[in-house]
């Protein structure tokens, strides 16, 4: 999980890294994102240029994004992770621009644990008691 | 070829969500207020009045006598308006707006009757079928709006003020030329913003000046509509400062904003291309035209540019930014750009923080603008003020310290709310993998 807080969060002028994150998700990956005007059903393709427009457009000249909370649940060769997230303009700021929780589905393809559906709403609240709900589990 | 098909948001969903979030800035109070009286060393806003951080007038020259006499005496003279489409009939005071422009400039200059609609109006004549269009991605939005009308010329996005990757994609095109990949002997067009209107830096004037000197393909197109006045030898913005002689370069400037009359202007290498955009572009054919008391307020504002006292005005400008910039230097406030002119923004840590401090503000006395996405990009929310001047040199120390403590109260008011979720930070530190 760490490193897939990193590949996507990146500094002013760069981009995520595209590379890594080929390596974390399945070639078979969904990734949707839920907004209030819209819900986007993407695979990796789709999602990098969807990012690379907003990149373009201006919406984002940097990113950073990290990990507050999570539970995991595993189920044989499946595992549900349930990530809570803040995204910020830079680690040290007081605020944060959105939080929200990323569900993530992995599966074990061999020799490695690999993202099949990641999917989060952009505007989703977040509070402590969502926070201890997910420090409930496993 | 017509351009790559790479944005997959659609205009409808770019809207609602624009309407999103500027629904959430004007909740908080913070935009769509509203004025009573003029604009000046204060401005009346909701009923309270204010000290005026936020106007755009930053040589304060919209109450002087000059300008107001010229307005009335075209008043007096056309009325209202002028009731004739320019290509018919154009009133004779266009030909001394012109005419004084063009000494502003040094070079040929077409007025048109806004910024927005001079861009409008040259780049679908300035732009050919194989040329290439090239746009920074902060760019003001009217540049973004107009190269729309050129829909089968390739266009991509720069990141912001990057001459690296400019400089590739110049090669990158040239080299396509050569090797027969490209669209032919085209022109590539780069357009940016001579000052940006929201971050307060400047288009990087060197590198551009070394990139045309490599790329004989390379033709600028800036915007120098908040440049314009108050800097520059008469004026003309600092883009022609640079670029006057360059015959590849189109400079579009504001005859809003610190000009204090109405209207824009393109100042072109050729009085050709006067010609052929005055003939060929929309805007100048079909357009109504400047009303005549604004026109009539231009001419008198392009004579006091040309007058001795004018550099003595953009001089005493230059001593309040100076100041401004010493006093910010004494505090932590942290600025989007080190580089000099009246347009400041403070970066906060979100849009909440930035609507705290604008509202505190208010509280202390004083005017200034929030700015947040759409109008920047997400991950650079903060104040936006200016000085102009308006402002006394005594009113501007106040100002900044007022700003650095509402930020430090917004800061600290945050890291304390009831939401705190900075303890669930190593939570996750001791989870199994993944």
């Amino acid at each position: 999980m760490r490193c897939f807080y990193e590949v996507i969060s990146f500094k002013e002028g760069e981009a995520p890294d595209w590379a890594c994150m080929e390596r974390l998700f399945s070639r078979h990956a969904r990734i949707t994102r839920v907004t209030p005007e819209a819900i986007d059903c993407m695979d990796l393709s789709g999602f990098r240029s969807m990012v690379e427009e907003l990149l373009e457009l201006g919406a984002f000249t940097s990113f950073y994004e990290r990990e507050i909370a999570r539970r995991v649940d595993r189920f044989g060769n499946v595992i549900h992770v349930a990530s809570a997230y803040e995204v910020k303009i830079a680690p040290d700021a007081v605020d944060y621009l959105e939080r929200g929780v990323n569900s993530l589905q992995l599966v074990c393809e061999g020799e490695a644990w690999r993202i099949v559906s990641l999917c989060w709403d952009d505007h989703a609240s977040l509070n402590v008691a969502t926070l201890q709900l997910l420090d409930h589990g496993e | 070829m017509a351009r790559t098909e790479r944005f997959r948001f659609s205009h409808t969903r770019k809207l609602d969500s624009a309407f999103r979030y500027l629904t959430e800035a004007a909740d908080a109070g913070v935009i769509l207020n509203r004025a009573q009286g003029a604009n000046g060393r204060c401005v009346t806003v909701d009923g309270e009045r204010l000290k005026n951080f936020g106007s755009c007038s930053y040589m304060a020259l919209e109450a002087r006598p000059e300008l107001r006499e010229c307005a009335h005496r075209a008043l007096d003279e056309y009325g209202t308006q002028f009731h004739f489409s320019r290509a018919y009939l154009q009133c004779e005071l266009y030909v001394e707006l012109e005419a004084l422009l063009e000494q502003i400039a040094g070079r040929p200059v077409v007025v048109a009757p806004s910024t927005s609609l001079a861009h409008m109006a040259a780049l679908p004549v300035l732009v050919k079928d194989n040329d290439h269009i090239l746009i920074d991605q902060l760019a003001h939005a009217s540049l973004h709006t107009a190269v729309q009308l050129l829909p089968n010329v390739p266009l991509d996005i720069v990141r912001h003020n990057r001459m690296d990757q400019l400089d590739a994609q110049l090669t990158s095109l040239r080299l396509g030329t050569e090797t027969g990949r490209g669209q032919g002997r085209g022109n590539v067009w780069y357009i940016c913003d001579g000052l940006y209107s929201m971050l307060g830096d400047f288009a990087r004037f060197d590198e551009l000046r070394s990139l045309l000197d490599r790329h004989d393909h390379l033709r600028l197109y800036i915007d120098d509509a908040h440049s314009t006045t108050w800097s520059g030898a008469r004026g003309r913005g600092v883009a022609l400062d640079h670029f006057a002689g360059d015959e590849r370069v189109v400079v579009a400037l504001s005859l809003n904003k610190a000009f204090s009359a109405a209207g824009g202007a393109l100042a072109l290498p050729t009085r050709e291309l006067c010609t052929r955009i005055r003939r060929c572009s929309g805007p100048m054919l079909f357009s109504g035209p400047i009303q005549p008391p604004m026109l009539g307020a231009a001419v008198g504002s392009a004579r006091l540019h040309l007058s001795a006292e004018f550099p003595q005005l953009q001089a005493d400008l230059q001593t309040r930014l100076a100041l401004c910039a010493r006093d910010i230097g004494t505090t932590k406030l942290e600025l989007s750009t080190a580089q000099l002119s009246p347009i400041f923004q403070v970066q906060c840590d979100s849009p909440r923080i930035a609507f705290s401090v604008a509202d505190a503000m208010k509280a202390r006395g004083f005017y200034c603008c929030v700015c947040v996405f759409p109008a920047v990009p997400m991950n650079r929310p903060g104040i936006r003020f200016t000085v102009t001047r308006h402002n006394p040199l005594e009113d501007i120390a106040p100002f900044v310290s007022a700003i650095a403590e509402s930020l430090d109260q917004a800061r600290a008011e945050l890291a304390h709310r009831d939401d705190d979720l900075s303890s669930y930070e190593t939570a996750h530190d001791n989870a199994q993998s993944p």
